[in-house]
């Protein structure tokens, strides 16, 4: 597996770098593509629109690219990362969503991938704000298996919180998913989920909600609870639920819900993946820039255990980015540093993946980085 | 970080001396600014995120506090709820540890041991009560701790000062949020007056059943007294019936003889409700045919039906069992008073007699039996005390009909006996269903019905020999009836007057059979014929023991098997006719 990868600020700026270099002994087969919504998403598709390779791309909260240049966010434009790969080894889909639920298009993509290859991986990116994340990785796992490795995010639109989007060289979908089915045979695919939010505040109960849309908590209109325990305004949301999401206590453990968008008729808040009704809830947030020392600590684990990787891709969260700020390059950068080799990917509006084995989940707040290996 | 770049910078400017020497360091210097311009940011960005976290913290803390506030006040709510609930409660509560150690009571509890709870707290039930024996509470306690089961209603006598108290007490184990038992709590109520007024009923109660049975025992008294001037009165006429009378006389005796067996009915049914409730009514559970059962019914009632031109038909299901076992006579008595009723009270049209079987077991069938007619029916409010004591539809079904109103009470309680249901269904001057069920044993194997082997045995006309017959009978009138009407059907009779004379005169004679009345002075029936028997057996070295047959007024339950056990070969209870006497004494001694 060979790859190439480069930031540009515009689609002009695309197409003369792929022209550049696809010229020179490189044959990608595969594009990943990160894009701000600033320039249009439909011109930065259309850049692709020559190229034989499939294209994987969305919209973002922020593009990541980091490798030896001193910058590795790139908030206008898009990061591409183009990939030589033997094209026996993926498969790869472009859905639209149309009808269907959460969960069916998550089954869909299952059912593609388990039809494709014996023992498929999916690297996977959807788009729609008002998409379950949590409901998409279940509905992938009901038709592929519990114990599937599965990677992504949700498509982001530069904190706007209105129209994310997937794209194609050829469509741009403002709601469906991307997929890519990989060949576990022939490529290794590990990853890493942190988040290191920590809870704030007392225990609430949410009292009324269906799938990610929590209607009330401790019977007060959910909207109302936020606005009231952060002293924020009706407009600060749902960009400040993005910084101090729920946090869901479950036995042992406990799942993070950014918030992605308000019904601000009903009072009721959208998440960005499912909040089951009589959940015991509490706000949380980062516990200040000492999060990405233990950032650092995981990945240094990570790495011990999995040194070898041909590519990085990371889907951080666009709530890390609003916390940290400049200071999270510090650790974009370190996994750049750790193997060696570029890192690629983008800020999200939710997180997909397995923590080192465990089973796929849907997340928010978390630095999750894959990385990809050719046996 | 930000200091340690400026100084940097700031050396390189100090060492610069000429403009090659700046064009030399130019790109160091703009490098420096431009990490100083980033340093700038960060802490700008830093700044602004502290600001903005102390914000939302702050409102988050505030929020908290107040919510915590709040439910600390709550609480306070609660536990002076609590505290209230606790101490008004009129019952003694108490909290204890796993060492059995009081660690919390209320005030009814302090009230109750004379002591405040600071003085209370960490002593054992041994050092409150020390008059009590407290072994098996402690025991009890220490049983509910180890099992984590509750104990309830522990009733106790206490011996508080000077009085002594009872308590009932309910235990129950506590937990800790992990489920581990941190201790007891106990309820106690002060019971004494409860227990008092249960000795009390307890005491009344024996008093009404004492009531009861003396009642009881007076009417069997009664029964037997008035059965046996009765069974004078019924003998007579039925000699008298003999005698050569006018049209006239026929017809004031038969009205004498029917009102006399009415009465007899009547008697029988007092009886019947005296021992129900003194509840000396058993069943006597035998193997009967059910067909032959309703075979008698039918041909006690077909004659009186018949006169009355109306259709009487019994239909019982095939399927049911030949034999059943059960109490034939009491089964025999309910269907007939219903059937009774039935055919009373219907003018014109049909009786008709149900038999159907509701569940089947391997070794049981619920028989239904239903008795409908096309009678006068009864409105709803005649159904609703109709079978309770001395209830008839209303006072003009008693001038019209007759009746006690004691059947169908009796009836109800005897269903109930068998484990059954009585009910009706009627309308004014549209008939009546009256039904019931019961719950009868099957038999294994079919049997020879003790039903037949007792039934009454009808006189034949055919000749027999002459009998010598000893009576013993100590009432005058039953004497002379008897005497006229053996020696009227060609036998000798000689008789005493009570037990010992009847042994006597036995030893002295030789008898064909002996007559013995139960009930006699100087030595009862019973007696006089053990007596008899060893005589025979001792003295005269008999082979063939004289038939004795008892004649007896006691109708109660195990009169028959008595007379059986004493060694007497057939029993016959008063008043009898003269066609039963003789036929009685046909069966023993043919």
């Amino acid at each position: 597996m060979k790859t190439i990868s480069f930031a540009a600020n515009n689609p002009e700026e695309i197409k003369i770098k792929l022209d550049k270099q696809i010229g020179e002994g490189f044959s990608p087969t595969l594009a990943f593509v990160f894009a701000s919504i600033k320039p249009g998403i439909h011109k930065t598709s259309q850049a692709f629109k020559a190229y034989p390779f499939p294209v994987f791309g969305c919209s973002t909260g922020g593009n990541i690219l980091s490798d030896h240049s001193e910058n590795c966010i790139y908030e206008e434009g898009a990061v591409v990362t183009l990939v030589e790969l033997n094209e026996k080894y993926f498969s790869y889909r472009i859905i639209e969503r149309g009808s269907l639920s959460s969960f069916d298009l998550g089954r869909d993509i299952g059912l593609w991938g388990a039809s494709e290859f014996k023992d498929p991986a999916f690297i996977l990116v959807a788009s729609g704000l008002s998409l379950d994340g949590k409901e998409l990785v279940e509905g992938a796992l009901d038709a592929a298996g519990d114990d599937t490795i599965m990677f992504g995010g949700l498509a982001g639109d530069d904190t706007r919180f209105e129209q994310p989007f997937v794209f194609s060289g050829k469509m741009v979908l403002d709601s469906g998913a991307i997929s890519i089915a990989l060949d576990r045979e022939h490529i290794d695919i590990k990853g890493l989920a942190t988040s290191g939010w920590v809870g704030l505040g007392k225990d609430l109960r949410v009292t009324s909600a269906t799938s990610n849309i929590v209607y009330s908590i401790d019977d007060e209109p959910a909207l109302e609870v936020y606005k009231k325990y952060l002293d924020v305004k009706d407009a600060d949301l749902p960009a400040i639920g993005v910084e101090y999401p729920l946090l869901i206590k479950h036995n042992d453990t406990y799942s993070l819900r950014a918030v992605m968008g308000v019904d601000r008729k009903n009072k009721a808040l959208i998440f960005a993946g499912t909040v089951p009704q009589d959940a015991i809830v509490t706000f949380s947030s980062s516990p200040g820039f000492e999060v990405i020392d233990s950032t650092k600590e995981k990945i240094n684990e990570f790495y011990e255990k999995y040194q070898d990787a041909d590519m990085l891709l990371l889907f951080s969260c666009m709530a890390r980015y609003l916390a940290l700020g400049p200071v999270i390059t510090e650790e974009i950068k370190f996994s750049a540093e750790k193997w060696g080799i570029p890192v690629s990917g983008f800020f999200t509006y939710g997180e997909i993946g397995t923590n080192m084995g465990s089973i796929c989940d849907f997340y928010n707040q978390t630095y999750t980085l894959v990385s990809l290996k050719e046996k | 970080m930000m200091g340690k770049r400026t100084n940097k910078i700031n050396k390189i400017i100090e060492g610069i001396r000429s403009f090659e020497d700046f064009l030399s360091h130019k790109e160091e210097i703009l490098q420096g600014v431009q990490n100083l311009q980033h340093d700038r940011q960060v802490l700008n960005f830093k700044f602004e995120r502290l600001l903005k976290d102390k914000n939302v913290l702050n409102s988050l803390l505030k929020k908290t506090t107040e919510d915590l506030n709040n439910a600390v006040e709550a609480l306070k709510t609660r536990a002076e709820e609590l505290g209230i609930l606790l101490s008004t409660i009129p019952a003694l509560v108490y909290f204890k540890d796993t060492n059995l150690k009081y660690i919390l009571v209320n005030k009814s509890f302090e009230r109750f041991v004379n002591l405040p709870f600071y003085v209370i707290k960490g002593k054992m039930v041994e050092d409150l009560f020390p008059k009590y024996k407290t072994n098996n509470y402690s025991e009890m306690e220490r049983e509910v701790i180890q099992s984590g089961l509750p104990l309830y209603n522990i009733e106790e006598i206490i011996q508080q000062g000077e009085k002594k108290v009872w308590l009932s007490s309910n235990l129950a184990p506590f937990r800790d949020n992990e489920g581990e038992i941190i201790g007891l709590v106990g309820i106690s109520w002060d019971i004494t007056e409860r227990i008092k007024h249960e000795n009390e009923l307890q005491y009344a109660k024996e008093q009404a059943e004492e009531g009861t049975r003396a009642k009881s025992e007076f009417l069997a008294n009664m029964s037997h007294e008035i059965r046996t001037p009765m069974n004078g009165i019924i003998g007579m006429a039925e000699i008298l019936k003999q005698a050569s009378l006018g049209e006239q006389e026929k017809e004031n005796l038969e009205i004498l003889i029917s009102s006399t067996r009415s009465l007899l009915s009547l008697v029988n049914d007092v009886l019947d409700i005296s021992k129900i409730e003194a509840g000396k009514l058993e069943l006597e559970i035998e193997d009967f045919g059910i067909r032959k059962v309703l075979k008698d019914i039918e041909n006690i009632l077909y004659i009186k039906a018949e006169e009355k031109i109306l259709n009487y038909k019994t239909f019982i299901n095939p399927n049911i069992p030949e034999f059943l076992r059960g109490d034939p006579s009491r089964l025999k008595q309910i269907i007939l008073n219903l059937v009774n009723n039935a055919v009373k009270f219907t003018e014109k049209g049909f009786v008709h007699i149900f038999i159907d079987d509701l569940e089947k077991h391997a070794d049981e069938v619920t028989l239904m039996v239903k008795v409908v007619d096309s009678g006068i029916g009864i409105s709803d409010n005649g159904k609703k005390s109709l079978f309770q004591l001395f209830s008839q539809v209303d006072t003009s079904t008693t001038k019209n009909y007759g009746g006690t109103g004691l059947g169908l009470s009796i009836a109800k309680k005897l269903v109930m006996m068998m484990q059954g249901e009585i009910g009706l269904e009627s309308e004014q001057d549209k008939g009546s269903t009256f039904w019931f069920t019961v719950k009868l044993e099957k038999c294994s194997q079919k049997i020879v019905s003790p039903e037949s082997a007792k039934k009454k045995p009808v006189p034949d006309k055919k000749p027999f020999k002459m009998l010598s017959i000893l009576l013993a009978e100590d009432n005058e009138i039953n004497q002379k009836i008897i005497q006229y009407s053996l020696t009227n059907a060609g036998h000798n009779v000689d008789i005493a007057n009570n037990g010992q004379e009847a042994i006597d005169m036995y030893h002295a004679g030789n008898y064909d059979l002996v007559l013995m009345d139960v009930q006699m002075p100087v030595l009862d029936g019973f007696e006089a014929t053990a007596h008899i028997r060893k005589i025979e057996s001792a003295v005269l070295n008999e082979t063939h023991p004289t038939p004795i047959v008892a004649l007896t007024a006691n109708a109660m339950k195990g009169d028959r098997e008595k007379c059986l056990d004493a060694g007497m070969d057939e029993y016959l209870s008063k008043p009898f006719t003269p066609d039963d006497l003789i036929s009685i004494i046909r069966s023993v001694t043919d």
